[in-house]
Parts: C-alpha cells; sequence; structure tokens
C-alpha cells in the first residue's frame, strides 16, 4: 500500500525536455495556423466571439475529448453530443475556465468527463451492453496527427498508465470505476463489496498517491500538448 | 494536498475527492457544495483532483471522432444567442468559489422518476448505523410473489424511464458478475409499475441492497429486505428512507441461517413496507421482488 518512492516511470520524465511551455504557442491548429497564439488566448478570445479560437480549441483538444465521451458513454452519438455541449458551453462563458487553477485541457476534459456522466446516467439504456470496466487499455481505434507527436502522446499516455499501475489494486480498481465507469461511490460499494467508508478512503488515497506519480507531467506543456496530439 | 486542513474531519476531503470525481450522490453534492463556498483549501484540493484525474484520460486509447462534429459544433456556436457581456472575476482569486470548477453545475438529474436513492450494502458500515430493535421470531410465511424476469421484462419505448432504470440494474449486476462471477442477483421490482425499485447482490454471504428507484413511502416507516426460498421467509435488512441499512440481528426462535437450498424451491427476494424500527414476522406490504438469478 505503500506508494512507490519514485515519482513515476522515467520515460515520462522527457516530457518538459520537449521544451513546449505550459503556455506554449500554438502553431499547429487547423484553423489557427498563425504562431504565438496561446491556449490561454485562444480561450481570450472567445470572449470576442471569436470562432476561429473556438475552431483552434477544437483541432487542439476535440479528439481527447470526444475519447474521454465514448469511453465513458459507450456510444458515439452520445458521445458528440457530450463534447458538443463542452465546447458550447465554454463558448458560451469562456470565464468560468480560470487560468491559474489548470490547463485548458485538464479544465475541458474535467467538463467532458462530468458531462458525459451526467449523459450516460440520463440515458442509462445506452449502456445496456456495455460493461464499464476500471482498466483504461481497451483497444480502440487510435489516430495521431504526426509521428512525432504521436510518440510524445504516447509516452505520457504511457506515464499515466504506469502511475495507475503503481496504486494498489483496491484504489485502481475504485477510481477506474468512478472515472472510466461512471459510477458513485455507493454503487462503487456496492460493486465490490466495501463498506462506503473504504471506498470513499481509497479514492483519496489512491488520488493523492497519483498527484504525487503524476507530479512530472501535471500542470506542464505535456498534457496541454496531449490535446493535438490525439 | 491540503487534507491536513481537515485533519479533524478527514471525510470533508474525502467528499471533496468524489465530487471531482462526479461520484457523490445529489445529499453528498448539497453538503459539499455548501462546504466548499466558505473553505478555500477544499477548492484548491477540487482544482488539484481534477487536473490529476483529467490526466486519466490520456491514458486511454485515442479516438477520432465523426468529422461531422466540428462543423456541428461551429455552426451551434454561430446560432447561440448574444455573447456574455461582463467578465468574470479576476483569475486566482481564491476567495470565492472558481468559475474554473466544471462541477459547479449540479449533476443532472438521473433516469428515474422518483427520488435518487443512495446505493449501501446490507452489511454493517464503519459509520454506525441505527440498529433494528426488533428480535425476530422464525417466518414461515406466504409470500405472495409476482416474479419479474429480471432481465429484459421491460420493454417499453426508450424514452420509458423505467426502461432506463432496468438498464442501470442490468449494468450493476453485470459489473459486479464480471467481478465474482458467483454473485448471484435479484431486480426488485414493483408489481404495478414494472419499475425495478432495487438491486440485491448475493455473494453467499450479506447480500447488498442498491436502490434505484425505491418507492415513496412517507416518514415513519422503513423498508425491511426478505429472503425468500419456496414458502418461507427471513428478514434480511432494514433501509430507511435515507438509504441507511441495518441487518436484522437473528434472535430466540429466529433461524441463525438462510432457509436450506433446496432444488425446485424459488428463490427471491422482497422488500416490504414497514412501521419504523419494527421487523414483523411477515412481511406487511410487499412493494416489490425478484427472483434470485
Amino acid at each position: 500500500m505503500t506508494p512507490p518512492s519514485t515519482p513515476g516511470p522515467a520515460a515520462a520524465r522527457t516530457v518538459p525536455a520537449v521544451g513546449v511551455g505550459r503556455d506554449r504557442p500554438a502553431s499547429t491548429g487547423r484553423a489557427d495556423p498563425a504562431a504565438d497564439v496561446t491556449e490561454a488566448d485562444l480561450v481570450a478570445r472567445l470572449l470576442d466571439r471569436d470562432a476561429q479560437a473556438l475552431d483552434g480549441l477544437y483541432a487542439r483538444h476535440g479528439r481527447a475529448a470526444f475519447s474521454l465521451a465514448r469511453r465513458i458513454c459507450a456510444d458515439e452519438t452520445l458521445a458528440e453530443d457530450v463534447v458538443q455541449e463542452v465546447f458550447l458551453v465554454l463558448w458560451r462563458d469562456p470565464g468560468r475556465y480560470d487560468r491559474t487553477r489548470g490547463t485548458v485541457v485538464s479544465w475541458l476534459l474535467t467538463l467532458t468527463h462530468h458531462k458525459a456522466v451526467d449523459a450516460v446516467r440520463r440515458e442509462a439504456t445506452r449502456r445496456r451492453h456495455h460493461v464499464p470496466t476500471d482498466e483504461p487499455d481497451h483497444a480502440v481505434t487510435a489516430v495521431g496527427p504526426s509521428a512525432d507527436r504521436a510518440a510524445l502522446g504516447s509516452v505520457i499516455a504511457e506515464h499515466v498508465r504506469a502511475a495507475l499501475r503503481h496504486l494498489p489494486s483496491e484504489q485502481r480498481q475504485a477510481l477506474g470505476l468512478a472515472y472510466y465507469g461512471g459510477y458513485t461511490q455507493r454503487e462503487v460499494a456496492s460493486i465490490t463489496g466495501v463498506p462506503i467508508g473504504t471506498v470513499k478512503s481509497r479514492m483519496f488515497t489512491g488520488v493523492a498517491k497519483l498527484r504525487v506519480l503524476l507530479a512530472p507531467v501535471l500542470g506542464t506543456s505535456g498534457l496541454e500538448l496531449l490535446g493535438d496530439t490525439w | 494536498m491540503v487534507s491536513a486542513h481537515h485533519d479533524g474531519e478527514p471525510e470533508l476531503a474525502a467528499e471533496v475527492v468524489g465530487r471531482a470525481l462526479r461520484a457523490l450522490e445529489p445529499d453528498e453534492e448539497g453538503r459539499v457544495a455548501e462546504h466548499l463556498r466558505d473553505c478555500a483549501a477544499c477548492r484548491a484540493l477540487l482544482a488539484e483532483t481534477h487536473e490529476t484525474m483529467a490526466a486519466l484520460a490520456h491514458a486511454l486509447p485515442a479516438v477520432e471522432p465523426p468529422p461531422t462534429l466540428r462543423a456541428r459544433i461551429l455552426t451551434a456556436a454561430a446560432a447561440e444567442p448574444a455573447p456574455p457581456t461582463t467578465r468574470r472575476a479576476p483569475a486566482g482569486d481564491a476567495s470565492a468559489p472558481g468559475p474554473e470548477d466544471p462541477a459547479a453545475d449540479p449533476p443532472a438529474a438521473g433516469p428515474t422518476p422518483t427520488q435518487p436513492t443512495p446505493v449501501v450494502p446490507a452489511t454493517p458500515s464503519p459509520v454506525p448505523r441505527r440498529r433494528a430493535a426488533a428480535v425476530l421470531a422464525l417466518a414461515a410465511v406466504v409470500v405472495a410473489i409476482v416474479v419479474f424476469a429480471a432481465r429484459g421484462a421491460v420493454t417499453p419505448g426508450p424514452a420509458d424511464p423505467r426502461e432506463a432504470v432496468a438498464a442501470r440494474a442490468q449494468q450493476i449486476v453485470a459489473s459486479a458478475e464480471a467481478r465474482d462471477p458467483s454473485m448471484r442477483s435479484a431486480s426488485l421490482m414493483e408489481p404495478g409499475s414494472g419499475t425495478v425499485a432495487a438491486v440485491v447482490l448475493d455473494d453467499g454471504s450479506a447480500p447488498r441492497v442498491v436502490p434505484l428507484a425505491m418507492p415513496a413511502i412517507g416518514s415513519g416507516r422503513s423498508f425491511v429486505l426478505w429472503r425468500v426460498a419456496g414458502e418461507a421467509a427471513m428478514p434480511v435488512a432494514t433501509l430507511d428512507t435515507a438509504g441507511g441499512t441495518t441487518p436484522v440481528t437473528p434472535g430466540p426462535g429466529t433461524p441463525t441461517t438462510s432457509p436450506p437450498p433446496a432444488s425446485g424451491l424459488r428463490r427471491a427476494y422482497a422488500l416490504s413496507v414497514e412501521r419504523a424500527g419494527t421487523v414483523p414476522t411477515r412481511p406487511s406490504s410487499v412493494v416489490a421482488s425478484g427472483p434470485l438469478v
């Protein structure tokens, strides 16, 4: 149960070496080819109803958001609705994003997660034949925009997977059922056959350990970059 | 992390993590939201947890969205009404609930037509629960149980909320079975409405109850879960309207073991409504039941 002394796989330490800052210039967005545009700049431009900025953000993070929504919803149409809603939330009120509290992609993915969980609870019929698991490693179509970015994405993805593997299985299971499966804590308790207090404790401890294990990539350019790596 | 902030109330920090995962029940959501308004440390914990959990999305294999989605979003954005005319408070203001919290929206209502009910184990939890006062005599009663097929029994249109509840029940059962192939289950349906009120997961020891769409019974009453074997019914646990569960304690005249399995016996679970704090020798009013499969 003791977290490993090392913060995570060594491979992930290569992430900052890419040299792309947290407020990195965005020169590869399809709708925003101009250099020196940061993620936060794009969000700020939404205040002026700049549709190109929205397009640029979607170009970078739409794939990540869709991948997560599809995983939770297990339904492509529902996942599309979720992603559309997420970007429209940002479009309607860009001020909801606070750059001091995290990266744009983290904010978008958190909102995607919440919207997807809400959607799947509303439309439980969508999951009739789908049993969400607590593991992320289920093969689906993977498409990357370029070899180097895909490689970097793979490094970070493997870092996250390794961090999950470092967790005690019961913590990984509890967090996985909640995050990937959309189950409530009490549902997780029922499914796994442990008291609700134990589930809460496992989730809290698991998150604390993940925070340490993922420290090399959290709040760095890595996760931002993944937005257009996917 | 800021858990040290709640040395005396560690459960609060755990609830904040639960909120970040969108994994709280509605009643818990309200309590945590209220706390977050006054606790900057917990708001910071919430933001940290959001960021940490969002990283888990990157462990998933990437899936390319349909090409039409981009146009859909841009078209919908263009059709939106006027943009906001005011900007938010300066970023980084930790003195107020941050607009950055994507969970600021309350969770969407669930598919159930009744008040969402939390999932609770029928086994004792670390949190002290109210004990049933009654000590029961052996129950050998005839229970008129309307047995519904646990799966696929409700087949109305896709908009029917009963179908959504039934699907949720199936999903919970499937997940439980995936982890323990020996797990048996019973979906307890209301004879009148055909709604799955709850699911019982039975691993051979203590059954666990997953309330889904429990009927409203008002104050002063509680549910009692019965294990049924043929003509015999034995009380297993009481459930109060808040979701609390208390195992029924065997006493003099109460069987200390489950009814012996026998081939041909119909085994099921049933839910009855009783006066709060009491467990009769036989169910007063069965509101939902289902076969153990």
